[in-house]
């Protein structure tokens, strides 16, 4: 099912909380919401699921205004960010509330949950309460009830953000998986960069309750339309230089430098520390005017208080407008040119 | 914390609960192991502290005493109608109050009157209410068509203008409590009830109810003790001196009292006041039986 957000705005009384987000989503895909706390993410995911109304705009499935359509016939299944798995039945009488509200027959009922418990791994599980079960089993029971009813689109709160690492990875690839042989349609909020980027087919990168962009993860990562955009997506965040003379600012990731000599550096600093973190060594370089992140090669000879000349690997560099803070549509490498050694 | 017994621990911990257990022995079982006591008086001088004679009498007595026996009907006849109707309906106002939170804010207190009010000044209301000739009641029933009704003066409606008093009486408390136990259950629920296609009927009787259950078995253990105890509403709404006409909406503690004050029959009214107790007793623990096998 395609879903459409048509200037998609919602209020909490006068409190604007999500204003004007225009955004159409195809079929089958997985789309993250991604930004940082209180940016109006999961207001409008429940917004979709029409759990909250929105004071302008609509929702739209296959072009179809949801606006007076209540969540209860919207065909949506979600998964919530605590779970939610109703306390008083057993795990398989939640996988089964969204059928009996459908009034199936039991034989079909049994046979759905005990397919999906066996896809989701918790067919022992099923005659347990909730309450007995871990965090990762607890979400794969909430999963599989999303799931239950084939729903067109599902909606996913922070799905992974309380479990532990490893299982947060595993059940990251388990439930991709299972989305796509489902060619189900997928909203989930997160604000794990990392996570929306490695998970999803496309990115609404959101702040202070405005989509700032909506694209694939290569271009969000590669191509970030605005300096917010490119704090928020990318890890650790995005180095930012500004340009002595002009309104810009050139922004680098800290994957993305390389060492220099003297006549091609484009900045020059001291190492404050070195963190290794496994097979990577990030440097933290005190430049005049900022403090960089900077991924080092293995071949770099770094000691701390050493001085270096860092220059952006060419075709990596990102020009920003100084004020507005969106890209420039100019040429990096002109630009570059142009701006010389004048960096501060 | 140290979980092994011992004298020593034993003896510090009814240190600290004698304030409690002093508080309870003397307000609580030593009037229970005397008002037995004075249930087996036959023959006493109550002024000079003097017993005679001991013995099941007074039983005997109530339990042959018509005006008990019609007492002891009546007082089951309104747990049995009061309780479930107004649990009923308190849970439906209170639901109502919880799911249309917009309105809620304008009648709430009128549905908490009752829980403010004294009993006799809404028996005061209701008296008027139920005036045979000015009332309300009877001016709504002409309204409609129907022949006016003798509420608090004819003998065959006294214990129905009873019940609804009561009924009213006991609405305020009860959708208290199941509003408050409605407001403690996680949205998230609700919420997760309507993705999966529940209507709000459903919502209600698949996740509201059965998440409302602690506060419904204390609702009812409530009531069936308040319902036994009926004593001030009878007495308020017909004015004290009759349990109504031909003393119909007499009520076992009502009995007791009038053996107890007007009568001066200690031992007949504690015995009354017993069998009452006992059958409450009796009811509760049937109660705690049913939550028992239903928690399991």
């Amino acid at each position: 099912m395609e879903v459409s957000l048509n200037g998609l705005s919602v209020a909490y009384g006068e409190r604007t909380v999500v204003a004007d987000l225009t955004a159409a989503i195809a079929s089958g895909e997985l789309v993250a919401l991604l930004g940082p706390s209180g940016c109006g993410k999961s207001t409008t995911l429940l917004a979709v699921a029409g759990l909250l109304n929105p004071s302008f705009g609509s929702v739209r499935f296959d072009g179809r205004s949801m606006n007076e359509v209540p969540t209860e016939l919207r065909d949506v299944g979600m998964v919530f960010q605590q779970y939610s798995l109703y306390p008083h039945m057993t795990v398989y009488d939640n996988i089964a509330f969204p059928l009996t509200m459908k009034k199936w027959p039991k034989a079909d009922i049994r046979r759905r949950v005990d397919e999906l418990a066996e896809l989701l791994r918790i067919g022992e599980l099923l005659a347990r309460r909730p309450d007995r079960l871990s965090g990762g089993q607890q979400q794969r029971a909430a999963i599989a009830r999303a799931l239950a009813k084939r729903p067109k689109l599902l909606l996913m709160d922070e799905p992974f953000s309380h479990l532990d690492s490893s299982l947060r990875l595993e059940l990251r690839e388990e439930f991709r998986f299972l989305q796509q042989s489902f060619g189900i349609t997928t909203l989930f909020v997160t604000h794990d960069q990392e996570e929306a980027l490695s998970l999803s087919d496309r990115i609404m990168v959101m702040a202070d309750g405005t989509m700032l962009q909506y694209d694939t993860p290569e271009q969000v990562y590669h191509r970030p339309s605005s300096r917010r955009a490119a704090e928020i997506a990318g890890h650790p965040p995005m180095n930012f230089l500004e340009v002595e003379g002009r309104p810009w600012t050139l922004g680098a990731r800290a994957e993305d430098w390389l060492l220099a000599d003297e006549d091609s550096a484009l900045v020059r600093g001291r190492i404050a520390a070195i963190e290794k973190t496994g097979k990577d060594t990030l440097l933290k370089v005190r430049a005049p005017s900022a403090l960089l992140r900077v991924y080092a090669s293995p071949e770099w000879p770094v000691a701390v208080g050493q001085e270096i000349g860092l220059r952006v690997r060419p075709g990596r560099a990102h020009w920003f407008d100084s004020g507005s803070g969106e890209r420039l549509a100019a040429e990096p490498e002109r630009i570059q040119a142009e701006s010389g050694g004048g960096i501060r | 914390m140290n979980d092994k017994k011992s004298w020593r621990g034993t003896w510090q911990a009814w240190l600290y609960l004698m304030p409690a257990v002093m508080i309870v022995a003397v307000f609580g079982l030593y009037p229970v192991i005397h008002a037995l006591d004075l249930s087996l008086h036959v023959r006493y001088d109550y002024y000079r502290n003097l017993v005679f004679e001991r013995g099941l009498d007074n039983y005997v007595f109530i339990v042959q005493d018509p005006e008990f026996r019609l007492a002891l009907r009546n007082t089951l006849l309104l747990v049995a109608v009061v309780v479930p109707v107004s649990m009923a309906a308190s849970l439906a106002i209170a639901y109502f109050l919880h799911t249309r939170t917009f309105l809620s804010r304008w009648v709430q207190p009128a549905f908490f009157l009752p829980l403010a009010a004294s009993v006799l000044a809404a028996a005061l209301t209701w008296r008027w209410l139920f005036h045979t000739e000015y009332g309300a009641a009877n001016a709504a029933l002409t309204a409609i068509g129907l022949p006016a009704v003798g509420w608090l003066t004819s003998p065959e409606w006294a214990l129905p203008s009873l019940v609804l008093f009561s009924v009213w009486h006991s609405l305020g408390y009860n959708i208290l409590l199941f509003l408050v136990g409605m407001q403690a259950i996680p949205p998230q629920y609700d919420r997760a009830a309507r993705i999966d296609g529940a209507s709000g009927w459903q919502r209600f009787r698949r996740i509201t109810a059965p998440m409302l259950g602690p506060v419904f078995y204390y609702v009812s253990i409530v009531s069936v003790v308040h319902a036994f105890m009926t004593f001030d509403e009878a007495f308020a709404l017909f004015g004290g001196e009759r349990a109504g006409p031909m003393d119909r909406a007499l009520t076992i503690v009502y009995y007791a009292f009038r053996k107890f004050y007007s009568e001066a029959e200690y031992g007949i009214a504690s015995a009354a006041a017993y069998a009452g107790f006992l059958l409450v007793f009796a009811l509760t623990l049937v109660q705690l039986k049913m939550n028992d096998r239903r928690g399991r």
